[in-house]
């Protein structure tokens, strides 16, 4: 006797419904597609284990030999349409790389049956997974291109399960009726897999007949015969379905929409790096030019048993274009993406804004635009050393590269690198030094508030902490400090600072590829950080060192030693300037009651609560480097005050981390760190992102009135703050030279001094004291046509000024006071009295045989036939022109860091795909 | 171990704290400490007259070289020339050898600022002022009149490059005076303003005006003419001390005080006479923007000189009015050994008055104008005044073996001129 059991006699109960089934419901026979390369014996397999068994199962396009028993081959499905037998209700479709469970078929004829559909499709499972989607039907936009709404490896829960009506079905496993197969003449060879389901979908369709898909039959899909979602001969396969389905009078306007979204998609996709499309879109036309004929054909027969409009195939597709959302959702998630590496902003909606994260990255980012609301209404003010650029960016970049430096009585020490940068932005933005100025300064504040969260993350004290730091770094109070004396260029390199710390922190890079291209970006952020701040050239290196001694966290000392070579261009200025280090006019770096108290209240609860390390850093930072800007000169005072705005930052950060207990060191940290923010938050007050209101943005403007060569104003102040950039110590008050075309950022430190400076030392001295009648005749040698004087500098000099008889007093403005000298001469002018104009970094003028004074610092590498005269010099007029030849030392060290910088930014672009570790 | 470093971070961070709390910022530099004033390497001449009479320029003392005299006028510069002054200088030029413009002020450019320049009037008497730089904080004018059939103009000169914005004060026997004519006077660059002060008020016994600056420098100097003489005087720089030679002419002699200040300024007088030093001899208060008068024949009967202390700075001069004698000499507020007598003689025969305010006698010589030849020789005792004739055409110097007041006067005829000595320094 034999054992029965109840799954025995269940089984045996189905087969028998199934057999059933199969001699009385509808007949199906399955066309196997060979895929190119894959063996069609699973798939076989597979079929032969359906529940309801097929009529016959035939091969299309396979080869003869190996062929199972049983199993029919046909050249093609138009063939073995054609030579089915009219009993034969349906023809399943099927991938020779498909594996269909055991009800797939019955699944599709039944609801095919029950629905009364023309085609039913299978849900598609990836191959070797369990339970991941590949595709449950899919819209389509006008364009053809599909729309599925599933993300990348979405497991299938059953949330598709529904039977509906869609665009089309994947022809990886479709169920036609036989008599509209054999009508519409079967699947368009011509296309690629996922294309010849779309163009098949619409033509039954456009011939009444409803495609749906079926979810309960389920197939698995090795993805062997391609996924579908790229290529040029999908992209040109959707095309010809569209191009065969549509009528003339929709083909009229989606063509050209097509060709431009073609264009903007291309476009878009080059800033993600994706250069492949423009020539994917030339071919995909090319391709569709070359069938013309035949997608002409191919209209033709479609119109044969057309029964519906257009209007009935736009009812399943989704508006607009699928490409350009793609491109687009993909630019702003990499531009998201800068905020968070572990990409919560660009999570799913609602952890996007359930994350802390993102409020604190949106409350940053509101703060910048409130603290520098200004820079969006107006120009940036010109006050200290934010000056404004020269009108000449080619100019301002000749004296980066060692031309003359027009400061003061000029000098061959290089301008301020931050010029460099300046101008070249200046330039792609087509000469407007404003714009420049203000898109440099909205950057780098965006880039500091973001750099800084994003260090604090890698730090692991990342959330809204983290972003709010940001914020306080750059308008906290060392950037206050900054910002109060007008080093607006520092304030630059503070937003890039974090940005090339963050490069050197994080595990050594995998692979010579990775390392590469982090040293791109090492290199390129720290030359960045230099050419603003010449002194952090080697800072991200000291940062890695520091942070190496703290312990545990990951860092890349190879890449932060190597990286500093970025700061080369930077070099030549800090040697010129090297007693500006140590020496100078040192900012005011008092620690005033209130921040100085929260910081330490931040500092050292934060380090008690848990985040010992990173307050360690912050507290470090902070108090290091302000302790430090007591002894040391302003170059170093600027590069010290960035690193503790950085500090300031994340000590904000790592007080306001998230906990998960919060005990008293907790709490007391947290409201240090959102005391310091708040009192931090003082900086955004002005709008102007710490800078002080403009002071001589228009206050120079009359300089350069009927002028007729260059001349000099002679500004003085009794304080060093009131002047533009760098003064000197006078007899009483404190003075500088700038040229007629106003205060410039080239111009803002004054570089090495000379004889002529000792000489106008001289002169300025015997006009303060009122010993002389003219003193406008002993400033002409100096080129100064301008005396300004400033607030109490101003009365001083009153009754010394009141006394002569060659400089005109002038009504100007109300803080000035402006004397004119009717004695004065052009800093270039011939012996018989003609000025020459600027020229570049030079001068020009008519040819004479005059000599040319030149009221400059001399230097004999001023040409032609150049002759010393006192402290200054004189060339020759025959030949129009003067020029400097040029510090070639200085001329190649910045060429040399340019390059070095240009080949980091290409090294790090090129191997930008690197997977970051 | 962990807990260790913990409190170790802990602690160099509370000290690196500490350190930037407690550490002193680095202190802003300050400036150059401001030079001395120099001495001004001009002088202006606002009384210049080249059509009515005759003015001369009388210079003497500093190193040689060229001495450019500019004659301005409604903002123009009318006349350029230049002066070579050979050292030792001493020397004088009448104006009409270059204009003939009625006002014709100088603007002398110094080719060594211890050069003193005065000015010389002769026409309808005889007068003299000495040019200066003039000041940037108030000067007074004392010694006026606008009683009837006497004139009284205050003459500001601005021969620089800015306008200038004054603010004239008046005082008289009846107190503080105002017109309108008197505020916010301004004097465009190169040119003078006359302000007719016996038109404005007329009928004053006694008056002293004074210059405030509001914007800008003026030369300020007033001349009157009256009972068939002239008198000029330059503004006088307030002083709290001052010392007055006196001598016996004759003609009422008055010591006029005023003040440009807001209160009332308390004084005292030191009368040095034939008797020697009366200490506090007077004592009285110059009301606030007032004068204040008094007959020194009260106080000295024949030579003597005095001395007035006062609270506050106050201007002082000596006024000589009588028939045919009008001249205010203004005291001299520092004492020096050496003195300049620019225009002594220029106009006649003239007096040089030498006061010795100390307790010891001094030795001194009375040179000529270029300091070559000693015209006499005297010794002034402690507390005493004494008067030397100065016959010399140009301008004569004084150079003693201590601190002395010198005053000078010119008596002849045509009228009285007089004025303080100019303290020569090296």
């Amino acid at each position: 006797m034999t054992d029965v059991t109840p799954a025995d006699l269940l089984a045996s109960s189905q087969e028998a419904d199934a057999d059933e089934a199969a001699a009385t419901g509808p007949k199906v026979v399955v066309a196997v597609t060979v895929v190119a390369g894959v063996d069609p014996q699973q798939t076989l397999e597979a079929v032969r284990r359906q529940a309801r068994p097929p009529v016959s199962v035939m091969l299309v396009g396979g080869s003869t030999s190996g062929v199972p028993d049983g199993v029919v081959l046909s050249a093609d499905l138009e063939e073995l349409v054609a030579g089915l037998d009219a009993a034969i209700d349906y023809v399943w479709i099927l991938h020779g790389d498909a594996e269909p469970r055991p009800d797939a078929m019955g699944a599709l004829v039944d609801e095919a049956e029950r629905h009364e559909a023309s085609l039913t499709g299978s849900k598609l499972l990836v191959g070797g997974t369990r339970d991941t989607l590949e595709g449950v039907g899919s819209a389509t936009d006008i364009f053809g291109e599909p729309y599925s709404g599933l993300d990348e490896g979405e497991v299938d829960l059953e949330q598709y399960d529904v039977v509906r009506d869609v665009a089309f079905v994947n022809s990886v496993s479709m169920l036609v009726r036989r008599d509209l197969l054999r009508g519409l003449g079967g699947l368009d060879e011509a296309l690629a897999p996922v294309a010849s389901g779309l163009d098949l979908s619409q033509r039954v369709r456009i011939a009444g007949g409803s495609v749906m898909v079926v979810p309960s039959s389920e197939v698995f899909h090795m993805r062997r015969c391609g996924r579908g979602d790229g290529g040029w001969r999908e992209q040109s396969g959707r095309m010809r379905a569209m191009l065969k389905a549509y009528r003339p009078v929709t083909l009229i306007w989606m063509v050209p929409f097509a060709i431009f979204t073609g264009l903007l998609d291309s476009l878009g996709s080059l800033l993600l790096g994706r250069w492949r499309l423009i020539p994917r879109y030339v071919l995909t036309w090319g391709w569709n030019l070359g069938h013309l004929p035949s997608t002409i054909a191919a209209r033709r027969r479609l119109s044969r048993v057309r029964q519906v409009g257009d209007e009935e195939l736009f009812r399943y597709q989704v508006r607009g274009s699928v490409r350009l959302r793609h491109v687009g959702s993909e630019l702003s998630e990499r531009i998201l993406g800068v905020f968070d590496e572990d990409r919560a902003l660009t999570k799913r909606a609602s952890q996007v804004w359930s994350s802390a994260g993102t409020w604190g990255a949106l409350a940053a980012l509101a703060l910048v635009l409130v603290g520098l609301r200004a820079v969006f209404l107006g120009p940036l003010p010109a006050v200290g050393y934010a000056l404004p650029l020269d009108e000449e960016p080619l100019t301002s970049l000749a004296r980066v590269l060692g031309g003359w430096n027009a400061a003061g009585l000029g000098t061959d020490a290089p301008v301020h690198p931050a010029v460099g940068p300046a101008s070249t932005l200046q330039m792609i933005l087509f000469g407007n030094g404003v714009l420049a100025r203000s898109v440099l300064t909205v950057a780098a504040f965006g880039a500091g508030v973001v750099g800084v969260g994003r260090l604090a993350s890698r730090l692991r004290t990342g959330g809204a902490g983290a972003y709010l730091g940001g914020a306080a770094a750059m308008f906290g109070l060392p950037a206050a400090l900054l910002g109060a004396e007008g080093h607006w260029a520092a304030l630059i390199g503070l937003g890039v600072l974090p940005w090339a710390l963050l490069t050197v922190v994080g595990p050594p890079p995998p692979g010579r590829r990775q390392w590469w291209a982090a040293w791109g970006r090492a290199t390129l952020a720290v030359g960045l950080t230099a050419l603003f701040v010449p002194a952090l050239a080697v800072g991200p290196l000291l940062f890695a060192l520091v942070l190496k001694l703290l312990g545990r966290f990951q860092v890349r000392l190879g890449i932060a030693l190597t990286a500093s070579v970025g700061g080369l261009a930077a070099l030549p200025y800090l040697l010129a300037n090297q007693d500006r280090l140590i020496g100078g006019i040192p900012l005011d770096t008092t620690l005033g009651v209130v921040p100085g108290l929260a910081l330490v209240v931040a500092v050292l609860a934060g380090m008690v609560a848990g985040s010992w390390r990173v307050s360690a850093l912050a507290g470090g930072l902070v108090f290091g480097g302000l302790t430090l800007t007591r002894f040391t000169g302003p170059e170093l005072q600027v590069a010290l005050l960035a690193f503790a705005a950085v500090g300031v930052g994340l000590a904000v950060a790592a007080a306001m981390r998230r906990r998960d207990a919060r005990g008293v060191p907790g709490w007391l940290a947290l409201g240090g760190g959102a005391a310091l923010l708040v009192v931090s938050l003082a900086g955004v007050a002005g709008g102007r992102g710490g800078l002080p209101a403009d002071a001589w943005r228009e206050g120079l403007e009359f300089t350069g009135l009927d002028s007729t060569g260059v001349e000099r104003a002679l500004l003085v102040a009794a304080e060093p703050t009131l002047l533009p950039g760098e003064s000197q110590p006078g007899p009483g008050f404190w003075f500088r030279l700038v040229t007629s075309d106003g205060a410039t950022l080239d111009q803002a430190t004054l570089g090495p001094t000379g004889s002529g400076d000792a000489a106008l030392r001289q002169v300025i001295g015997t006009l303060a004291a009122g010993g002389s009648l003219e003193p406008g005749a002993l400033l002409a040698p100096f080129g100064v046509r301008w005396i300004v004087a400033v607030g109490d500098a101003a009365i001083d000099l009153a009754p010394v000024l009141d006394a002569q008889v060659d400089l005109d007093p002038l009504p100007v403005s109300e803080g000035l006071v402006v004397y004119e000298n009717t004695a004065a001469a052009s800093v270039a002018e011939t012996e018989a009295g003609t000025a020459w104009v600027r020229d570049g970094t030079g001068f020009a003028g008519s040819p004479s045989d005059d000599r040319v004074r030149l009221s400059l610092q001399g230097d004999g590498r001023w040409q032609p036939d150049w002759q010393a005269d006192d402290w200054a010099g004189t060339v020759s007029g025959a030949e129009g022109v003067t020029g400097f030849s040029g510090a070639n030392g200085t001329r190649l060290i910045v060429a040399a860091g340019a390059v070095i910088l240009l080949a980091a930014a290409v090294v790090a672009g090129w191997l930008r795909r690197a997977p970051r570790p | 171990m962990t807990a260790t470093i913990r409190i170790v971070a802990l602690a160099v961070v509370a000290a690196l704290a500490a350190a930037a709390i407690l550490t002193p910022v680095q202190p802003v530099p300050t400036a150059e400490v401001a030079p001395n004033p120099a001495a001004a390497p001009y002088a202006v001449c606002p009384l210049g007259d080249a059509a009515r009479g005759t003015t001369a320029l009388s210079m003497v003392g500093g190193e040689g070289g060229e001495l450019a005299l500019r004659v301005f006028s409604a903002g123009e510069i009318v006349v350029d020339e230049v002066i070579d002054m050979p050292a030792p200088v001493s020397g004088s030029v009448e104006l009409n050898e270059f204009t003939g413009l009625a006002r014709a002020p100088v603007l002398a450019s110094l080719p060594d600022p211890a050069m003193a320049v005065e000015s010389t009037f002769t026409g309808a008497g005889e007068a003299a002022s000495v040019c200066d730089a003039g000041s940037p904080s108030t000067v007074i004018l004392p010694g006026g009149t606008t009683a009837e059939g006497e004139s009284y103009s205050v003459v500001l000169a601005n021969p620089f490059s800015g306008s200038a914005t004054v603010s004239i004060g008046a005082a008289s026997e009846v107190g503080t005076e105002s017109d309108p004519g008197l505020a916010g006077v301004i004097v465009p660059p190169r040119s003078i303003v006359e302000v007719d002060i016996s038109a404005l008020l007329p009928g004053r016994q006694s008056m002293s005006t004074s210059v405030t600056p509001i914007v800008g420098r003026v030369v300020a100097a007033s001349a009157q003419e009256g009972a068939g003489d002239l008198a000029a005087v330059a503004g006088v720089e307030p002083s709290g001390d001052w010392f007055l030679p006196v001598p016996a002419v004759r003609a009422s002699r008055s010591l006029v005080l005023a003040t440009a200040g807001t209160a009332d300024v308390p004084f005292q007088l030191d009368v040095y006479g034939p008797d020697g030093l009366v200490e506090a001899a007077y004592e009285n208060t110059v009301p606030a923007r007032g004068q204040f008068s008094i007959r020194v024949g009260e106080l000295v009967e024949e030579e003597g000189a005095l001395r007035v202390v006062a609270a506050a700075p106050v201007a002082a001069a000596l006024r000589l009015a009588g028939d045919g004698t009008r001249a205010v000499v203004p005291g001299v507020s520092r004492l020096s050994p050496s003195w300049l007598l620019p225009g002594a003689g220029r106009l006649g025969p003239s007096t040089a008055y030498l006061f010795n305010p100390g307790e010891i006698e001094v030795e001194a010589d009375i040179l000529s104008g270029n300091g070559r030849r000693v015209l006499t020789s005297v010794t002034v005792p402690g507390g005493t005044m004494v008067g030397v004739e100065v016959s010399t055409a140009h301008a004569a110097r004084i150079e003693a073996d201590g601190d002395l007041a010198v005053t000078w006067l010119t008596v002849v005829e045509a009228g009285v001129a007089g004025d303080a000595a100019v303290p020569s320094f090296p």
